[in-house]
């Protein structure tokens, strides 16, 4: 399936500093393998606001190549668990990030088809989920909702500002 | 939404960098001095090789004044062999510069030439300029004195002004990026506390770059291993390490302090000498005020009060609390399941 044509829901996403330098460290831009890893973060009682408090980074147990990757560590869910409770049962499983070894990045069939997936297993804890290809120069962002997937305008992403070596 | 969350707002309204719109025109009045003071010194004989910003712009650690008061620190560089012998002669054709464009009163101090602008409308700011010559080994030498001096007292004195900003800006003593960042916010966060918690003469004499000595010596990171970032727990730590390091007791019956902190690079002087136990007594006290203000605030269960105790006792107006209590993010039941994601 690919991305809706249709508006996407009026969300705005807050991007902590912190997970947009993550996003940087792995990004693709010599022969890396493809990298992954989970977002974790709040949504707002109206739901028109998620925030991205933190991102984990792939592990030795998960599998990753050039040109695909699987989650399999179960770090990523023991930070998630160690997260909600810490933050009193807030900040959740928000989606997963990945990156592409291209500058503008596109979801592959199986991408949009593992969204889904989380989506499906998920979608009676939530309203939405959140999914980004991190490309070499810029970023996509996809929301994921009962109407299917959405490509978020890049103005509706804020970044904390948070100071730059 | 949580305290640490309260700390980031906080620390992106204080902020303040060269390039924000806010002090475009401080910039520009700046720049068209600078060109007055080459165009000064080439007709002297001794041409302006280099000039750069010192302080806190280039360390990315100025914060926005309490009192709408802009400083700018600008050190002019001429070169060594072109140099007169009495550094105070750099320092009259400075002010000459200053006095005529109309400057009320540029002083000749110590370290540098400085200046105080106000004008009706716009917005004030503070110059200051120390001059160094700088010889074929790039060694810097500041010119040291006051108008009046003996000979004794003026002189070229060996300094390392770019040192100074590439040690305070040494990303790599810190263990990560983040560490170095949290390090940043809490120079800007003492920096806030010292100009709402102390005032008038007193907070002249706590200066900016003893403070972020200490800080820089004296960091305790708290970011745990998952990554959690706690600015509140690094303040604290930090803090009682700065008290157990700088001070030394000098008067027990009256409880008086000492206080020395030294450049860590040349000259290596104690940037407080001279006010020794008047400042180093206040910023103890203050210190102790800090702490167990700290201490209140960890003790309380609420983010509403915890955010109230913060913006009442350390840092003034600009800390935000939040209207309601957490109650703007949803609480789950669970975390969601993470069903091993993939993709190509």
């Amino acid at each position: 399936m690919s991305a809706n044509n249709s508006t996407a829901p009026p969300i705005s996403v807050l991007v902590y500093g912190s997970v947009i330098d993550k996003f940087n460290i792995y990004k693709q831009d010599y022969k890396q393998n493809e990298s992954c890893g989970i977002l974790i973060g709040t949504h707002s009682i109206d739901e028109s606001k998620i925030t991205i408090t933190f991102a984990t980074e792939p592990d030795c147990n998960d599998k990753r190549s050039r040109f695909s990757f699987k989650i399999k560590s179960n770090k990523h869910n023991k930070i998630l668990q160690n997260r909600f409770s810490k933050s009193g049962n807030r900040e959740v499983y928000l989606g997963t990030w990945h990156t592409h070894p291209e500058d503008h990045p596109n979801p592959s069939k199986c991408d949009t088809d593992d969204w889904l997936k989380q989506y499906s297993i998920n979608r009676n804890l939530f309203e939405s989920m959140l999914f980004v290809i991190v490309g070499i120069k810029t970023n996509k962002w996809f929301l994921v909702n009962d109407n299917g997937i959405f490509i978020l305008d890049s103005n509706l992403i804020y970044h904390e500002k948070e100071e730059r070596v | 939404m949580s305290l640490q969350s309260q700390f980031m707002k906080f620390n992106e309204t204080i902020s303040l960098s060269w390039q924000d719109e806010k002090i475009k025109s401080i910039r520009e009045k700046n720049d068209s001095i600078l060109d007055d003071i080459k165009a000064k010194f080439k007709e002297e004989g001794y041409p302006v090789i280099d000039s750069f910003k010192q302080g806190s712009y280039i360390t990315n650690t100025t914060i926005e004044p309490l009192e709408k008061e802009y400083d700018i620190d600008v050190g002019i560089v001429i070169d060594y062999e072109k140099a007169p012998e009495n550094p105070i002669d750099t320092k009259k054709k400075l002010r000459d510069v200053l006095l005529a464009r109309n400057f009320k009163e540029p002083k000749i101090k110590k370290p540098c030439v400085t200046a105080q602008y106000f004008k009706a409308g716009e917005k004030s700011f503070h110059l200051d300029y120390p001059i160094y010559k700088k010889d074929q080994f790039n060694t810097y030498y500041l010119a040291v004195g006051k108008e009046h001096s003996s000979s004794d007292d003026r002189k070229w004195e060996e300094s390392d002004p770019k040192g100074l900003i590439e040690w305070l800006n040494d990303n790599d003593y810190f263990s990560s990026n983040e560490a170095y960042q949290q390090y940043k916010r809490l120079i800007r966060y003492m920096k806030r506390w010292r100009d709402y918690c102390i005032t008038g003469t007193e907070r002249k004499k706590i200066y900016s770059i003893g403070l972020a000595i200490m800080i820089k010596e004296s960091f305790a990171m708290s970011i745990s291993n998952d990554g959690d970032i706690n600015d509140v727990t690094a303040l604290l730590n930090t803090v009682k390490n700065i008290k157990n390091r700088y001070f030394t007791c000098v008067d027990y019956i009256n409880n008086k302090y000492d206080v020395k902190v030294n450049l860590p690079v040349k000259p290596y002087r104690d940037v407080f000498d001279k006010h020794g136990s008047t400042v180093g007594t206040l910023f103890y006290n203050k210190f102790d005020k800090l702490l167990s203000n700290i201490d209140a605030v960890n003790k309380e269960d609420s983010l509403i009060k915890k955010c109230e105790l913060l913006k009442k006792n350390c840092f003034g107006d600009d800390f935000p609390v939040p209207d309601k209590e957490n109650n703007d993010t949803k609480t789950f039941k669970e975390a969601g399941y993470i069903s091993s994601p993939q993709g190509a």
